[in-house]
Parts: structure tokens; C-alpha cells; sequence
């Protein structure tokens, strides 16, 4: 039995072996520490000057890198360090960098880049590097596309690094569709519009003809729904993003339709009917239709949004004598309120995450942007100002976009995002009067 | 004599004519137990390059993570992922790669620790846990 006895032999040896060595005084585990307290500051990086591998490229290259730096700076969580600190920079795009000159200046992570132009189109290619670990953070991707489009590119590398580095997806290649506005506050015009999420690329989808209000992106956004005084009273509408071409929802019948929102699968919507002064929320499947009404009480229960998954609903109503949240199943039955706190919660919507419901909150004079718990718990106020409403989510559920207005005769609306830990408050630039947001899918 | 067991006994021999410290072979005495103030300055070296994001996934996420130290009190190796409580690999990952970050960028040219008691240190389970850091 040769294999038992080389067993035995070798157990024997193993037991022999330390008697051979000085032994260990005394057995020896780990140290073992508990942090729990850090710190919360930005993560420095670096993004070394993108390198240029064709003639033309070299505006798209500087650029390109630009923006995917602002996208990352703009979350709040990453500090870019100025290339005037740099020691080294990689002299191609297949170099790795010596990592001891990123230790040096505290870069925790270094992006490279290479972009050139081949058959009329940008090609970028980009690298992360964790300079701490000493090795590269994931493999290497490459973007191509129309030189029109090099903001999208940009994006798109900024969202990889982002989601590398945070484990979560990114955000900065989708677009928010919102209500433009022009004029003196007596006699304001509405226009749909969208834009990238940053403020850039501003189209407009309406003339300035009709009061417009509330758009709604579909999950895959390529469609708007939106409420319209276009026939006299409010009614909704959806209009292609791609060919402008607009129409009518069929509604269930009352005086007033508004308020409607996509569900998950972008077949069916929901929103409020309101007749002879009692509203309620229906819900119309887009292919055959047919409607269906999912509340019924004498108050008003409007604003509904459906959760990730399609299975419940959150909405406002005053059946309590105020307005509250309250949660029930998609095909309606019996709601169970969730929002407890002082004062007026109103246009609640389901985080893309499933965890939280953001909503707009008026108490004492003031108004806020919001989060809680899908069953209510942990509320947190984000913001505070004369008026903050109408909350839409990040397609990574991590950042929150609303409508801030200023006070008084010349008070006027904004897009402001913040982060959901209510950090960072940003307004979005350059777009004017802009009103009522609605935050699209990230782009494919 | 088979030559696994020929092998093993050379090594084992030149390990002790060697007089190796660390890895496997020669260890000194451990000397007293760390005292609560050196292991509070060790914590407090790492905690101060740990950046928590309290907004995200990963933010919620502990993670035990193991490592070896050499006598110069700076990393050996490889740090290694023990335990998480992550709902995904991604949360988890990210969490991971926060805590192996403090620990190499603030461990400079050493930890502060005493080098008599160098065998009480030289492996190292550091738990990071942001519970109380989270948002509520």
C-alpha cells in the first residue's frame, strides 16, 4: 500500500520539520483591527492629456478629456489633479504609467486615452489604472462615433471609469426631457425640450404655441408623455423624440386628464382623471386601449410612479385631510400611506434602485426635496428653499434632478441636481428658465 | 527516501540554517500584547485615508481584509478580500478596492508600530465598517 505509507511518512516528517527550526514562544493569530470611521472627501485622480493618433484628432483629444473630467468632478466624489503636478505621463496610450510618480501626488487613479480619426469617424480609447494597487482597474474599452458626437463618447468613458471606481453604473450619457420657458412671469411660454444631462445639446421638441407641463420619458427614451391645455382643458399627449410626431393618449373619460407616467415595460401608462371635482388614478395599456381605473375615493390621489419592477405604485392624495404618500399594488386595492411627517408631501417617484421614494415636501413656509424608505421610514430632507419640487431620478438612482424656483416679481424656475446623500448641489447650466425635469434612461 | 518527503526535509533545513524571521520559518518571540494606544494609532493611520462614499452601495459594505507586514511595517504581498456583506460583487469590489487604498496610501514609510512586537503585527485582519457612517 504504497500510497498509506507515504501518508504516514509524510505526516511524520511534517511533525518532525519544526523540531528542526526554533519554534514559535507561543502561537501567533492576526492582529486584528476594526475601523469605522473615514472620510468623506473626494477621491483625487488624474487623467493624463489623451493622446492624439491621428492628424485632426487633436482638438477631440483635449476636448474629450475635458469633459470626461467635469463629468467625474460634477458627482461630487472624484477631485481632478492639475496636469502643472504631474512628474510623469505615460508616452503611449500601451504604456503603463510609473506608478510611483501618480503615489507621489496622491492620484488614486489614472485615466489615459487615445483618440484618432478613422474612415471620418472618432475612435477613443481609454485606460484606468488604480496606482495604489499598482495595476490596471479593469480592461481597456474603445468608443466609436460620429465627430458630432464626441460629447457622448466623453460620456461614456466618464461612466465606465465612474462605474469601475464606484461599483455602481453611471449616468452621464442619458438626457433629461423638460419644460422650457421664456418670457416675462405674466405671460410666460412653455416649450418641450430635452438635453443631455449636462445642460448641452438643447432641442426642442413643441412650438411655444400651447401650456405644456409634466413630461415623462419612456424607459427606453425614445417617447415623451406630457399634459397639454392644447384642446382647452388638460389632456396628454406622446410625442416622438426622434421625429417630433405627436398625438393624443386615449384616455379613460373625465373633464381633465394629467399627471401620467410610464410604467417599467413602456406599454401601459397611469394618471389622473379628474370629473365633477374627485380625481383618481386609471391606468391605459398603449396597444389595445383599454383603461382601467385604480383608485377610488372621494379625494384626490394623483401623481402616480411605479416601482422597478412594476408590481406597486406611489402616489399622493388628501384623503387624510392633506396631502400624503401612499403605496398599493399596481392594479390598485386597498393603499397604505407611508408618509407620517409634518406638513404637505406631494409628486413622489419610485427610485430606478427600488430602495427609496423622493418626493417634494412643503412645511413651515419652506419647500424640500426629499427621500425616504419605501415603507416611510428614514425621511431626509435634501434641500430647502422658498419652492424646490418635482423630484426624477439618476438612471443609477444615485442623483436627483428637481426644479428650483427664486421668489417675487421676477422669480424664475432652474434644474438643480443633487446627490441623494444630499451633497452637492448643483444648478444645470446654460438652459434658461427650465421647469419640471424628467431623467432618461442611460443612452445605448 | 521518496523525494516529496526528501524535498520537504531540505527545505525545512534551510530554513533554520538560514535563520529566516517572517514567512514559515524563524519567528521571535511575540513579547507583550499590543497595548490599546498602539493598535488605536495603527487604526487611526488607515482610517484617515479610507474615503467613504455614504451615498453609494459600496458605502454600506464591510469588508474584512487580511495582509502581511514586513519588519518595515509597510505591506507584504498582496492584500486579500476575507468577508464581505455585499448584495453584489460590484458594491463589494468597490468596497474592497476603498479599503486595500487606505491601507497602501497611508502606510507611507511604516506603520507606527513597535518593532519589538514586530510577531504581534506581522499579519494583520482589518475590518472596515461604515454602519456608522451611513446616511439615515
Amino acid at each position: 500500500m504504497p500510497s498509506r505509507r507515504r501518508f504516514l511518512f509524510l505526516s511524520g516528517a511534517a511533525l518532525a520539520a519544526p523540531a528542526l527550526v526554533a519554534a514559535p514562544a507561543r502561537a501567533q493569530g492576526p492582529l486584528r483591527i476594526d475601523v469605522t470611521q473615514g472620510v468623506v472627501e473626494p477621491i483625487p485622480f488624474a487623467i493624463a492629456p489623451f493622446q492624439v493618433e491621428t492628424g485632426g484628432a487633436e482638438g477631440a483629444a483635449r476636448d474629450i478629456a475635458g469633459l470626461v473630467a467635469a463629468d467625474l468632478v460634477g458627482t461630487g466624489l472624484f477631485r481632478q489633479i492639475p496636469a502643472s503636478a504631474f512628474i510623469s505621463v505615460p508616452s503611449s496610450f500601451g504604456q503603463a504609467p510609473n506608478y510611483p510618480d501618480w503615489r507621489a501626488i496622491n492620484a488614486q487613479a489614472l485615466v489615459t486615452g487615445a483618440v484618432g480619426v478613422q474612415g471620418g469617424n472618432l475612435v477613443v480609447k481609454f485606460r484606468l489604472y488604480d496606482i495604489f494597487a499598482g495595476a490596471e482597474l479593469g480592461e481597456g474599452l474603445q468608443f466609436a462615433g460620429t465627430q458630432a458626437g464626441w460629447r457622448r463618447m466623453a460620456h461614456k468613458v466618464a461612466d465606465a471609469v465612474y462605474s469601475r471606481i464606484t461599483g455602481e453604473g453611471g449616468y452621464f450619457d442619458s438626457r433629461v426631457v423638460f419644460v422650457s420657458q421664456s418670457g416675462p412671469k405674466d405671460a410666460r411660454t412653455h416649450r418641450l425640450a430635452v438635453m443631455d444631462y449636462d445642460g448641452a445639446n438643447v432641442q426642442y421638441l413643441t412650438d411655444a404655441s400651447t401650456l405644456l407641463f409634466a413630461p415623462r420619458f419612456s424607459p427606453r427614451g425614445d417617447r415623451v408623455l406630457y399634459t397639454s391645455y392644447e384642446s382647452g382643458q388638460p389632456a396628454i399627449y406622446l410625442i416622438d423624440v426622434a421625429t417630433v410626431s405627436r398625438a393624443r393618449v386615449p384616455t379613460a373619460p373625465g373633464e381633465m386628464t394629467f399627471s401620467p407616467r410610464f410604467a417599467p415595460d413602456g406599454r401601459r401608462i397611469v394618471y389622473s382623471v379628474s370629473t365633477g371635482g374627485n380625481t383618481d388614478i386609471y391606468a391605459t395599456d398603449l396597444g389595445s386601449g383599454s383603461s382601467s381605473r385604480l383608485s377610488s375615493a372621494p379625494s384626490i390621489e394623483t401623481a402616480p410612479s411605479f416601482s422597478p419592477d412594476g408590481s406597486r405604485l406611489v402616489f399622493e392624495s388628501d384623503r387624510s385631510g392633506t396631502q400624503q404618500l401612499y403605496v398599493m399594488g399596481a392594479g390598485g386595492g386597498e393603499p397604505q400611506r407611508i408618509s407620517f411627517g409634518e406638513g404637505r408631501y406631494s409628486t413622489p417617484v419610485w427610485s430606478p434602485r427600488g430602495d427609496l421614494i423622493a418626493f417634494t415636501k412643503q412645511h413651515a413656509g419652506r419647500f424640500h426635496i426629499g427621500v425616504m424608505r419605501t415603507n416611510g421610514s428614514e425621511e431626509r430632507l435634501l434641500t430647502a428653499s422658498f419652492l424646490d419640487e418635482g423630484p426624477t431620478w439618476a438612471p443609477n438612482g444615485r442623483v436627483l434632478m428637481f426644479t428650483r424656483e427664486t421668489q417675487g416679481a421676477q422669480g424664475a424656475p432652474s434644474l438643480y441636481t443633487v446627490d441623494v446623500s444630499g451633497r452637492n448641489l448643483r444648478q444645470v447650466p446654460g438652459i434658461g428658465m427650465a421647469a419640471d425635469p424628467s431623467w432618461g434612461p442611460l443612452l445605448p | 527516501m521518496d523525494d516529496a518527503v526528501a524535498a520537504a526535509l531540505a527545505a525545512a533545513s534551510s530554513a533554520a540554517a538560514s535563520g529566516q524571521s517572517g514567512e514559515g520559518a524563524q519567528r521571535a518571540d511575540p513579547g507583550p500584547p499590543m497595548t490599546g494606544a498602539e493598535r488605536d494609532a495603527f487604526r487611526v493611520a488607515v482610517q484617515q485615508c479610507w474615503i467613504v462614499d455614504p451615498g453609494s452601495q459600496a458605502g454600506r459594505v464591510t469588508v474584512t481584509v487580511a495582509f502581511e507586514l514586513g519588519r518595515d511595517a509597510k505591506v507584504a504581498g498582496d492584500i486579500r478580500l476575507l468577508t464581505h456583506n455585499a448584495e453584489s460583487s460590484s458594491a463589494a469590489d468597490s468596497a474592497f478596492a476603498s479599503a486595500r487604498r487606505a491601507i497602501l496610501r497611508c502606510q507611507g514609510d511604516g506603520f507606527p508600530l513597535p518593532a519589538e512586537k514586530y510577531e504581534q503585527w506581522r499579519v494583520v485582519e482589518m475590518t472596515f465598517n461604515p454602519e456608522a457612517m451611513t446616511i439615515r
